[in-house]
Formats: structure tokens, C-alpha cells, sequence
């Protein structure tokens, strides 16, 4: 509580008292739009479902429904369960291993650069017996939807197939991610799993009943594979759905949406912890509701790998401040071409670059990086407040 | 596909240098942190163009170079008036780790912007090689609006920032708490052009003194508590009133003082709630006591027997009283009359919670190098919170005889219940003011 608003409280004490409200409540100047207002007019619903991507059979993750919202806590709870199973499973050097103090310092410990590039801490997977990596397994389908679990076991496999490709080593491949516990796994108090390597960083903080991925860094190199016979696109539903978007904007707002100058790589990566961007592009307050139901889904495509009761309440919020949300764009607007695009909301921060970099010598749509922040609430640190 | 593959990870986007600009304006001005992150294909160039003497490390003079010649290709101004960037803070890897593509080089400019100005323009020229891209962005924080507009040019090496934010499109009482420090901050910024001009600006600053104390704080809920249930004299009023303002002022000054000897931003975060709960703690025993030497004749009231005579003494507590016979006239207008050291200690205790207003205009003062200016400032400042203070105190304690009057001929328990009730109100004061404090020094 504010100084002023102690005083506006204990001076509603007093007849005689005339003073005024708490005068120092901060201001949500933060959702200032910084673009000019779209001429489109604002309609839509309040209640918007959301649908699943069209992303061709077999090469998208698979879809999942939100459970209820009462499931919140159980999730949670499972996620507890299984750590603690995992810790279990570890002999001493080990559990000394994975195990940290949850500092600042630790917590921003995390990179989307191969090994020989970035120190990691905690356990690498391929250090681990059968039995150990299966408990880790365990702690990640508790945390994430099935479609999230799905998503990383996607991107690591990726990583297998570019160093299976041969070319430059820098120590990466699909066993070659590190998972570490950083605080006291326990029904109360705060406490994070991190696990990631190349081209993933998921941070995944418990409060209790509470959860979120913020920050977490999906990546993908290739974008889109075939292994064993299966097609694989981790990254499909957040690609087709932002192409969606801004094909669904008309020419007004797509000028408004489309960033004047080149952004080929996301913004807020890693190091950039306690950033928050000032919006760009078009204000979704101008979408009509078929628009406002395409950013639905693409804000879906980012909150749904949490598991389905935390990410029910997210996506909730993230519906109720739809309107507040901005859509920047930057490239060409036909699917297959690179972009980068970006998508704000009071609760979150979502951005997707493809990989261009210099004439041919890039990637392109073959390689993606992103982001997904909670502005205020990294590393969960507004829960359990 | 496999050679697919293989060309992706030769063709990895390691062969081009991230140049990311970030841009944070503040009250005081703008701040721009360049982060230089090279691939590992051009790393070694960009590693070796730092290291001058080529002895594999990178020297403090070697690096103070780098940061100087970033620099001096870097170009802000407001409104067509020039921001003078100074180097803050930098921070280089080691230039093995730079060398293989795993290190950033931070580098952080701040500069003055001046007040009101309406367009802040930034341009960055700084090109290690055609193998460099730059991205420029904006970013807010919990004190800072987001810019009116946003525009980007030159292949985003230019960045225009509309500076006409929300600050004015604020309503009601937040707005009018917001506009005294605002406006004494804005005049802080610009410079004087003469002696009327500083006149004005030190009465203008009385002004909004006075228009300060009438927002929420500054001890007038208890000021008004304690004279109108003490029945406190001019006097009385005068010196609770002088006391609040330059506790109030004393408190400004101290806690900046401390924040500058000290650093950092969290100071006033811890000192503030300890402040609150030493006052609360004060006024909940001054109050305490009050309801102790006030209890009696309320009781007295209510079971409407009387002495037939009366007495004085003291407690020895800094406050006196006499006790009058029930039932004789002017019992009502019992004679109750703190000491001064009392309504010291009460003074000091509402007085003791610094305003951000004015700690921010002292602490913009220093910054700008205007430490005189600023404290001639607050100290007008104070005298304006003062004078409506002490106002406010004799326009009650010169109430209170009417209300005396007025109750002449009515019960005498409602009166009497006044004066415990006004105890009573500073007692649950202090309470909530010391449960607040200890709360945020929990939390």
C-alpha cells in the first residue's frame, strides 16, 4: 500500500475530512498506443473461442483443450510431484548439481546458443540413465500441454536432425539439453524449472497453484523436418496464424501493422530480462471480430503449451484485454516469405523472427527464433503476491 | 535434404552482427543502451577490430576507445536542440569469448532532455562492417509513459519519439497531486532569464505548496483530530503546523541526502515504511495516552455524578489538564491543554513521511547541478504547505469555541465524547499508520 493511499484511508476516518483518492496509483500509461489509430471500426465480441491452426497434417503439434481452470492447482501439484520424483531419482552429485539457488543471476542463466557458445548449469539429458530421463519426461508433460510437451521434444529433435547434417560443431544435438531446479521444490514458496539448450529455454516458475513460461525462448532449426517417416513443424501454428492475421487486415491496418524498417531478429531475447517494449504496429481495438478472432488464435498458439488450467486463466485475461493488444509486422505478407512480427498485450509479450540476416546467408524460413514474456511477471514474479 | 541441411548451418545467421538499440526516456532525459552481438563467422573481425594492439585481450583503454568511438557517432536532440550523450556504464566480454560469437558488448549513453519538449529525435551511424544490422527500440517502465508516437527511418537507424504522452490525460485528484511536483520539475529544467523570473518562480512554488497540502497526507487529518478534541489554542495551532512543515522538510532533505551518499533506487523503499512505522508508533502512544486522561470524564458523563469541585494536576507526560466540576458551567469547555513538547512530538510524527513530490524535484536539483535552486524551491515549497497548515489549525481551534457555544445547552456527555472520540481517532491513526509500515517492510 502507497503512502498516499495509507492516508486516504485513515482520512476516511475523519467527518471532518474532505480529502481526495489515492492520487499515486500508477498510471496504465503503459498501453499508450504508439501507433496512429486504424480507421477500421472496432467491433467484436467479448466471448471469442479459440480455434486450432490449419497447419497440414503431421506437421503440427497436436492440438489439445483447455481443461477447466478448476484443474489449475493440479497441475501444479503434478509438476511438484514429478520434480520431487525426479530429485529422488538422482544420487547426491547429481541432485548438488541440479539443484540451485533461485537468484537473479541464475534465473537469466539461459541462451538460445549451442553449448560451445553459452555455459549452461544443472544436468545435461545425455548424462542421464534411461530411468532419469524418463522422470524428466514426467516433469515436463506435468507442466506443459500436450501440445507444449510435444513442441519441445519437436525442437530437440530438430536439433538432432541439423547436427546430424554435419557442418559447423558447436556442441548442440537433440540430447543436449539441461534441465536445473532452482529453489525448493514445495507447495508453498516460489521455485522454477529451466530447461532448455539450443534453440530452447523454457523457464517454468511455480507458486503454489500458480505456473507460467515467462520467459520462454522457442526456437527451431529446421523449421520443419521429417524424421522416421513423420513431417514436423514445432513452430507451425504460430507461423500459419500470424500469416493468417495479417492477411485477414485490411490495407489501413495492415500500413499501421507493418514496421517501417527492418527487425529480422526478436528484441527481447536472452540477457534482456526486465525489458518491456513500448507498443507498435495496429491497435486490435480497430479489429473487427473475425480479426479480433484471428489474434485469438494466434495468442492460443503461444499461451497453450502451459498446461491447460494455467493457461485457460492466461488466455482468459489475455481475451479480456484483447483491445489493448497491438500487432506489429515486419516482411512480406504471403506465407513462405521470412518475417518478423510481435504481439502485445497489457499481459504478454510474443515475438517470432525468421532468420534472415544477410543475402542468402540466413535461413530464412527455416530458422526461427522467438519469445514469449509476461512484462512484470518473468519468472513469475508477480505470483504468489 | 541433407544438403539442405548442411547449407542451413553453414548459411546460420552467425555471419552478420546485431546492433540492438534501446531507448528509455525518463523524467530527467533519455537513455540508450547498445547491445553489439556478433555471429561467430564475423566475430573474430569484430573481436580484432577492438583488440588495437592485437595481444589477444582487451584492455580498459581499449575498451573506453570503442565506447568513445561509438559514441561520438551517436546524435540525439529535442526539438532541434541538442542532447549531450555522456557514457554511462559499458561492460565487454572477455575477447575469447567475444572472438567465438558468445559474447555482447553492452554499452549505455544518458543525457539530459530538456523540459516540454515536444519531439526527441535519435540517430545511430555507429557500422562495424557491412555484416552489421541495427534494430531500434523503445521501451517503457513502471515510471516512464510510453511516447505519443513512434517512428522509424534511415533503415532503422534513426528513431523520432513523439513526447507528448498521457501524463495530461489524467483525471481527477490524481492529476491535480501529479501537477505540483510535475510543474516544479519542468521549472527545475529550464533556465531563469531574470530576478522576476525567479520571484515568480519561488512564489509560484509557495503556491504549489499550498495547493499540495490540500491533497491527501501531511498530517492534517491529525492535526485536525488532535486541536479540535484538545480544543488547542492559536498557539497551538501555530506550532503544530510550523512543526509538520519542517519535519516535512527536514525528512526531504535527510532521505535525499541518504540517497545520494548511499545510491540506489530501493532506499526510499526501505526508509519510507521504517518512517511510517516509528510515526505510526508515536501518534498510536500519544494517542493511547490522550484516551487514558479523557476515559475518566467520559465516564464521569455517562453516569452523570459529579465532585462538586475540581482540581488540577499533571501527569507528567507533556500533557496537563484540569478537571472542573461537572456540573458547573463552562464544564464543557474543560480545560485540556497539551504541552508544547506533546504537540512537538505530534508534529514531528505526521510530518516525518517524505512526499515523493518534493524528493524528486531535490533529487532532479543535484542531478542538474541546480542543488541551491532546488532547495530554495522546496523551501518555499514547505512555506506554502505551511501556511494552509497553519490555516487549517486556526480556522479549527477558532471553530471549536462556536461549537463550545452551540453546545451550551445541549448534553453535556456529547461534547465530552468529542474529546474521547478525537483520542480515539488518533489512536486508530497511529495504529493503521504503524500496521501499514510494518506490512511493506514485510512484503
Amino acid at each position: 500500500m502507497s503512502h498516499r493511499c495509507r492516508v486516504a484511508i485513515l482520512a476516511a476516518l475523519l467527518l471532518t475530512s474532505a480529502c481526495a483518492k489515492d492520487a499515486s496509483t500508477p498510471s496504465d500509461a503503459g498501453t499508450t498506443t504508439t501507433v496512429p489509430a486504424a480507421t477500421t471500426t472496432a467491433a467484436g465480441s467479448s466471448e471469442i473461442p479459440p480455434t486450432k491452426s490449419t497447419c497440414a497434417p503431421g506437421s503440427t503439434t497436436p492440438s489439445t483443450e483447455l481443461t477447466p481452470a478448476a484443474t489449475a492447482g493440479t497441475a501444479a501439484a503434478d509438476t511438484l510431484t514429478a520434480t520431487q520424483a525426479f530429485l529422488a531419482g538422482l544420487d547426491a552429485t547429481q541432485k548438488s548439481t541440479v539443484l540451485a539457488e533461485r537468484t537473479a543471476a541464475n534465473l537469466a542463466q539461459w541462451s538460445n546458443l549451442p553449448d560451445q557458445l553459452f555455459k549452461r548449469a544443472g544436468l545435461r539429458m545425455d548424462t542421464l540413465s534411461t530411468a532419469q530421463k524418463t522422470l524428466v519426461k514426467k516433469v515436463l508433460e506435468s507442466a506443459l500441454s500436450s501440445s507444449g510437451y510435444a513442441q519441445v521434444t519437436q525442437i530437440s529433435a530438430a536439433d538432432g536432425v541439423l547436427a546430424a547434417a554435419g557442418g559447423m560443431n558447436l556442441d548442440f544435438g537433440a540430447d543436449h539439453y539441461w534441465i536445473r531446479v532452482l529453489g525448493t521444490p514445495a507447495a508453498t514458496g516460489k521455485w522454477t524449472i529451466q530447461y532448455g539448450g539450443h534453440h530452447l529455454a523454457l523457464n517454468i516458475t511455480l507458486s503454489g497453484k500458480d505456473m507460467t513460461l515467462a520467459p520462454t525462448l522457442w526456437g527451431a532449426q529446421p523449421a520443419s523436418y521429417t524424421a522416421g517417416g513423420t513431417p514436423s513443424e514445432p513452430l507451425c501454428g504460430e507461423t500459419v496464424q500470424a500469416f493468417a492475421l495479417i492477411d485477414a487486415l485490411d490495407a489501413t491496418q495492415q500500413k499501421a501493422a507493418i514496421l517501417t524498417t527492418p527487425v529480422k531478429e526478436i528484441v527481447l531475447g536472452a540477457g534482456q530480462d526486465g525489458k518491456t517494449l513500448a507498443q507498435e504496429g495496429v491497435k486490435a481495438s480497430t479489429f473487427t471480430s473475425a480479426q479480433k478472432q484471428k489474434l485469438l488464435d494466434l495468442i492460443d498458439e503461444w499461451i497453450t503449451p502451459l498446461n491447460g488450467g494455467a493457461a485457460a486463466a492466461k488466455l482468459a485475461e489475455a481475451q479480456r484485454n484483447l483491445d489493448d493488444t497491438t500487432f506489429a509486422w515486419y516482411g512480406a505478407t504471403t506465407i513462405g516469405q521470412p518475417v518478423y512480427y510481435r504481439v502485445q498485450g497489457p499481459t504478454f509479450t510474443i515475438e517470432f523472427a525468421h532468420q534472415q540476416g544477410q543475402g542468402a546467408n540466413a535461413g530464412g524460413i527455416t530458422h526461427i527464433h522467438s519469445i514469449y514474456r509476461e512484462p512484470e511477471n518473468d519468472y513469475g514474479s508477480q505470483l504468489g503476491t | 535434404m541433407i544438403l539442405d541441411l548442411l547449407c542451413a548451418v553453414l548459411l546460420h545467421p552467425t555471419d552478420e552482427l546485431v546492433h540492438q538499440a534501446y531507448l528509455t526516456r525518463s523524467p530527467t532525459g533519455l537513455t540508450v543502451e547498445l547491445d553489439l552481438t556478433p555471429g561467430v563467422l564475423v566475430a573474430p573481425a569484430f573481436a580484432h577490430l577492438l583488440d588495437t594492439d592485437g595481444d589477444g585481450t582487451l584492455s580498459p583503454a581499449e575498451a573506453g576507445t570503442h565506447a568513445a568511438a561509438v559514441l561520438s557517432t551517436l546524435v540525439a536532440d529535442a526539438d532541434d536542440q541538442a542532447v549531450h550523450l555522456t557514457l554511462t556504464k559499458h561492460d565487454y566480454p572477455p575477447l575469447d569469448l567475444l572472438s567465438a560469437g558468445g559474447g555482447t558488448v553492452t554499452l549505455e549513453f544518458s543525457g539530459a532532455v530538456p523540459g516540454g519538449a515536444h519531439e526527441l529525435r535519435f540517430e545511430d551511424r555507429y557500422d562495424p562492417g557491412p555484416a552489421s544490422v541495427i534494430q531500434m527500440s523503445v521501451l517503457t517502465t513502471r515510471d516512464t509513459h510510453a511516447p505519443a508516437s513512434i517512428t522509424h527511418a534511415d533503415n532503422g537507424r534513426t528513431i523520432t519519439l513523439g513526447l507528448d504522452d498521457a501524463a495530461a490525460t489524467q483525471v481527477g485528484g490524481a492529476a491535480m497531486a501529479e501537477a505540483s511536483g510535475s510543474a516544479m520539475l519542468d521549472a527545475l529544467r529550464r533556465p531563469l532569464t531574470s530576478p522576476l523570473a525567479f520571484l515568480l518562480l519561488i512564489g509560484a512554488c509557495a503556491l504549489l505548496g499550498a495547493l499540495h497540502a490540500l491533497t491527501p497526507g501531511h498530517g492534517k487529518t491529525l492535526l485536525a483530530a488532535y486541536l479540535v478534541g484538545d480544543q488547542g489554542t492559536p498557539r497551538q495551532a501555530v506550532v503544530l503546523g510550523l512543526v509538520i512543515t519542517c519535519t516535512h522538510t527536514a525528512a526531504v532533505l535527510l532521505l535525499g541526502g541518504a540517497i545520494l551518499v548511499i545510491g540506489g533506487s530501493t532506499l526510499p523503499h526501505i526508509a519510507v515504511p521504517i518512517l511510517t512505522v516509528v510515526s505510526g508508533g508515536v501518534v498510536l502512544v500519544l494517542g493511547l495516552r490522550l484516551v487514558r486522561s479523557r476515559l475518566p470524564r467520559a465516564q464521569q458523563a455517562n453516569h452523570g455524578h459529579g465532585h462538586g469541585h475540581g482540581h488540577g494536576h499533571g501527569h507528567g507526560h507533556g500533557i496537563s489538564h484540569t478537571h472542573p466540576a461537572p456540573d458547573q458551567p463552562g464544564a464543557v469547555t474543560v480545560a485540556h491543554k497539551p504541552s508544547l513538547r506533546a504537540t512537538a512530538a505530534l508534529g514531528v510524527s505526521a510530518g516525518m513521511i517524505p512526499c515523493p513530490e518534493a524528493l524528486s524535484v531535490l533529487l532532479l536539483a543535484i542531478g542538474l547541478n541546480r542543488t541551491a535552486l532546488g532547495l530554495l524551491m522546496i523551501t518555499a515549497f514547505s512555506l506554502g504547505l505551511a501556511a494552509v497548515l497553519i490555516g487549517l489549525g486556526l480556522l479549527l481551534v477558532s471553530g471549536a469555541p462556536l461549537l463550545t457555544r452551540a453546545t451550551t445547552h445541549r448534553p453535556q456527555w456529547m461534547t465530552r465524547h468529542l474529546s474521547l472520540l478525537s483520542a480515539l481517532v488518533v489512536t486508530i491513526l497511529g495504529a493503521l499508520l504503524a500496521t501499514s509500515g510494518l506490512g511493506d517492510l514485510l512484503t
